[in-house]
């Protein structure tokens, strides 16, 4: 029998752990830390724990028992004697070359505790490289890399419909009752639906978006609730009582975890519903905005009654070819109607919906890269401050060489002294980790707390520690170079005081030329983040944005049951927000702001030719009521605004006008010649398509009725005062008119573009933090490296000092010594960054990847920071008292 | 139950050695179900754990194996003293009276 390599790295790790426990621990444990291992994984299997999931609880027990005993085992057992254990069996000859590996493991480890600050400092270096990516890549993990936590997700997928334009729409009812009971080469169709619920009976009534699903959806994705049970088909028979879940979030955010929820009951719309358990959060079909509260199943009848269904999940048979599982059907759609409005719609097969969209998971692997960028600088660090550290201690390897101790051991002992780093390296970084998750998630909670579990993925609990391992063996490398320059007689001889050879100026320039190219590249980088950022927030929206506020109304059948209650209900909404104080004007729209609704192909004007169907030119329109424009404040470019009685006209945007000598009095017509509508006005260009739409698209507005027979009215409301303020204020007065109606969509324009921007603002925003901890560390290393450099040339700035070189040369000395290695490394690292941001191209926003300010930014700064680093040292230098030095 | 009487690992192993002697991984495993699978003590603080009450005296290493199947020479199994039940007791009774605390101020539920 195989065995699984999770469980595999579970026991490589468990040895690992074993070696920060004291050598007696190790040695005398019983069980031993591979058998604990063993338990362990077999246990968690036992409990139905997936393979990766049994590997990260085992990793997470160790390392918490790492944590919190190792140390103290040294301080226990360090003074107790090596106990040989009559039961161990004879060393096999390939484990001699490991033979006193505890004694050097000691050696180095009263190596390291002999400098605490030394170790507290190369620790928490590389702790800040590892922490960052660690956390960068749990993000990654859990959205991207890892596969949708259902059964069979390799499997998995969704069926939507496509016409020839590639627009897509979701499957009828009817053809996916005819594929549940036909098709061969793919099966399930179960459904999903986002639906509305409104909790009531307990203060304000509350809307809770709510998952509708096929009962049979949870066994064929394999859910399996946290607390309580799942839905099942018994919960949709007719007849059975009102059964719902509710999701961890909101389980955590209302009901405190509480892990006897189930059985207690929600009000929906006056009626009670029990809580039968708690729905996963990992466990998100869909992709939204908002998160999801409550999931129930569909009674009998409604699964399949809507006209369209929003998500049908299926999977394909093993080995099943995805054109024929297409083809087959599409054999199998019913009859004409079900076509679509086109008559060519065809269903397609798609992985199930990314979590959060292309740029999103550009961004998170641009973060990733990054924090490994930022590892990088720290490795080159603490490499560096090894190497320095080795060097001091020449005379210490000079007499160990000297007394008989062979290169390979010596090699060792400098290894295992980096393991230690690495190891103490794997703590504060999986601390710092959690920090930096914390810090994502209270800073983009939307795009992050669903995403974010409590704490670190398991993989990530492996990868830290991996990833610190390999630094710590990168760090290794230095020192080694050093070791290997060391010649005992002459070490000895000249009692440490060792000259500064050519070697070590050599790695002092590489370590700080590597650190500058790095840091330069991530500066760059981060710049035109940042600039691609604050370009999208200085756009002209064209609309009062920080004066507007949108909320949204429905007038539920259920409580008016008539077309006349309905409007005597919306018309008192109205009243009330219209006299709601900060209100300066009111207006209806069909579209939320900034987000195109119906889009229409592309329009020209009677005697154009009629102009090819481009999506990347589809326009958006949509009905406006009168006095629209002046509440939204937009620009009255040419011509007029809507007049009541307007009947078949239309006002365009600017960008439809520029490129026409005159469009106002001019017939515009629509897509496929489908109608034709007088132009009135022309209007200044606004961001219909969002804050980051790319491209320069238009908008047309014909006039609607303001009194629409509709249920649902959204309302924009221009302010005199805060929008927020305002918000809150009409909140209260519909409340008042029936405080079982909560209203949807209440935003601020400010929210608006703070929720299309997030994306950009958030990658900015991490790119620059690591930017910033790669430069502090770059400088920090600087200083380290230029003062080291200093002080070892004491005696030679003395001898200069007293052979009549001024101060001011000496300074100068030390600051170009320090600086040629900078600007040399710059230079390299702008090269490499002008070549690794092009990459960026598709998050960026009106901003240049090959940006020249951004590389100049970097330069500067790296620069800015060479000097300041330099400068102490430099300082220092010049005051020298060559005499003193001299006499020494 | 941090300042007074035994710590937490020292108190869970003693309630997981009082009804018989077990093993190591028996420990680790009682220790799991008693917490409710809570905590899952490693290899490191179980050996910590099992030295500090051996040195207290409050557990034996014993030679009789209550699982004759159990044949697995490198097993040691660990049974409570005289001295582990009263520490043991001692300690169960203190934290009774925290719970009996609790109850009366009403943060639990009690019988």
């Amino acid at each position: 029998m195989s065995r699984p390599v999770a469980l595999t790295v579970v026991r490589a790790i468990a040895r690992l752990v074993s070696l920060t426990f004291a050598p007696r621990v190790r040695r005398m444990t019983n069980p031993t830390f591979v058998e604990w291992a063993d338990h362990r994984w077999q246990r968690e299997r036992g409990f139905g724990a997936s393979a990766p999931r049994a590997a990260g609880r085992a990793v997470r027990a160790l390392v918490a028992d790492a944590l919190t005993t190792a140390p103290a085992t040294w301080m226990l057992f360090a003074a107790a004697n090596e106990v040989s254990d009559p039961l161990a069996a004879p060393r096999r000859w390939w484990r001699r070359p490991f033979d006193g590996g505890g004694r050097d493991i000691r050696l180095a480890w009263r190596a390291v505790h002999r400098a605490p600050g030394f170790a507290a400092l190369v620790i928490l270096t590389i702790g800040l490289g590892v922490g960052a990516s660690a956390a960068s890549f749990d993000a990654l993990d859990r959205t991207v890399l890892r596969p949708l936590p259902f059964k069979d997700s390799d499997r998995l997928a969704q069926v939507s419909m496509r016409d020839k334009r590639n627009s897509f729409s979701t499957p009828r009812a009817a053809a996916v009752a005819a594929w549940r009971q036909s098709a061969t080469l793919s099966s399930g169709f179960v459904v999903a639906r986002d639906l509305i619920a409104v909790r009531t009976g307990d203060g304000p009534a509350e809307r809770l978006d709510t998952l509708g699903i096929s009962p049979s959806l949870p066994a064929f994705l394999d859910i399996k609730p946290i607390v309580g049970r799942m839905l099942g088909p018994a919960d949709a028979a007719d007849g059975a009582p009102n059964a719902l879940m509710i999701t961890e979030r909101y389980w955590r955010s209302h009901f405190g975890g509480d892990q006897g929820v189930s059985g207690r009951t929600l009000q929906l719309a006056g009626v009670p519903w029990t809580i039968a358990g708690v729905w996963p959060d990992g466990a998100r079909l869909i992709m939204r905005a908002e998160p999801i509260a409550l999931v129930r199943v569909f009674k009998a009848k409604e699964e399949l009654s809507a006209g369209s269904l929003s998500y049908v999940f299926l999977k394909l048979a093993p080995g099943a070819d995805l054109p024929a599982a297409e083809a087959e059907l599409s054999a199998l759609m019913p009859a004409t109607p079900d076509r679509g409005p086109s008559g060519d719609e065809r269903p397609a097969i798609t992985p199930p919906t990314v979590f959060l969209g292309d740029a999103y998971v550009s961004g998170v692997w641009l973060v990733f890269a990054g924090s490994i960028g930022l590892l990088l600088v720290a490795v080159a660090n603490a490499g560096h401050l090894l190497a320095v550290r080795a060097g001091a201690r020449r005379f210490e390897l000079g007499v160990r060489i000297a007394l008989g101790g062979s290169m390979p051991r010596i090699a060792r002992l400098i290894v295992f002294e980096s393991l230690i780093f690495g190891l103490g390296g794997v703590a504060a970084g999986l601390v710092m980790a959690l920090g930096f998750e914390e810090l994502m998630r209270s800073y983009e909670p939307r795009l992050f707390a669903p995403v974010l579990g409590a704490g670190l993925g398991g993989r990530a609990l492996i990868f830290a520690p991996v990833l610190a391992l390999l630094s710590a063996v990168m760090c290794s490398i230095a020192p080694l170079v050093v070791m290997r320059s060391t010649d005992a007689r002459e070490v000895i001889s000249t009692a440490g005081a060792g000259r500064a050879t050519a070697r070590r100026s050599r790695l002092r320039t590489a370590a700080i030329g590597a650190q500058a190219a790095l840091a330069i590249i991530l500066i760059t980088g981060a710049a035109v983040m940042v600039r691609s950022y604050t370009t999208l927030m200085r756009l002209d929206t064209g609309i009062a944005i920080d004066r507007l506020a949108t909320i949204s109304v429905s007038a539920p059948a259920r409580r008016y049951p008539t077309p006349e209650l309905r409007r005597a209900f919306l018309r008192r909404v109205r009243e009330a927000l219209e006299t709601t104080p900060g209100v300066v004007g009111l207006t209806t729209s069909g579209m939320p702001i900034m987000m195109a609704s119906i889009f229409m192909g592309v329009p020209h004007l009677e005697g154009e030719p009629e102009p090819p169907d481009d999506a990347t030119a589809i326009t958006a329109g949509g009905g406006v009521p009168v006095g629209f424009f002046e509440v939204m404040g937009l620009r009255l470019v040419a011509g007029r605004f809507f007049q009541p009685g307007d009947k078949d006209v239309a006002i365009v945007t600017e960008n439809f006008a520029r490129a026409r000598a005159a469009v106002v009095g001019r017939k515009l017509v629509y897509p496929r010649g489908r109608k034709t509508v007088e132009v009135v006005g022309v209007v200044g260009d606004t961001r219909t398509f969002g804050m980051a739409a790319k491209g320069d698209r238009v908008t047309v507005y014909e006039p609607i009725a303001d009194d629409a027979e509709s249920t649902f009215q959204r309302f924009m409301l221009r302010t005199d005062r805060d929008p927020a303020v305002v918000l809150s204020a009409a909140r209260a007065r519909l409340a008042e008119i029936d405080p079982e109606v909560p209203p949807s969509e209440r935003e601020t324009g400010m929210d608006v573009v703070r929720r299309q921007t997030a994306q950009f603002r958030l990658v900015a925003v991490l790119l620059a933090s690591l930017a910033a901890l790669g430069l502090l560390l770059a400088m920090a290393g600087m200083y380290g490296a230029v003062a080291m450099d200093v002080s070892r040339r004491t005696r030679e700035v003395g001898i200069r000092l007293a052979l009549g070189a001024t101060r001011h040369q000496i300074a100068s000395t030390v600051l170009r010594r320090g600086l040629v290695p900078v600007v040399a490394g710059g230079a390299v690292g702008l090269i490499l960054a002008q070549l690794a941001t092009p990459r960026l191209e598709t998050l960026l926003f009106n901003v240049s990847a090959r940006d020249p300010l951004s590389a100049i930014a970097g330069a500067v700064l790296i620069v800015i920071a060479a000097v300041v680093a330099c400068l102490i040292p430099a300082r220092r230098a010049a005051r020298i008292d060559p005499v003193r030095t001299l006499r020494a | 139950m941090a300042e007074s009487g035994l710590p937490r690992s020292s108190f869970l192993v003693l309630l997981a050695l009082a009804d018989r002697p077990r093993h190591g991984l028996g420990i680790v495993d009682r220790v799991e179900d008693l917490s409710n699978r809570d905590v899952k003590m490693g290899p490191g603080t179980l050996y910590g754990t099992l030295q500090k009450l051996a040195a207290g005296g409050l557990i034996r290493e014993t030679a009789d194996v209550p699982d004759p199947d159990d044949d697995d020479p490198r097993r040691r199994y660990y049974r409570i003293t005289p001295r582990g039940e009263k520490s043991l007791r001692a300690e169960a009774a203190r934290m009774r009276l925290l719970v009996d605390a609790a109850v009366t101020g009403k943060i639990l539920g009690g019988a």
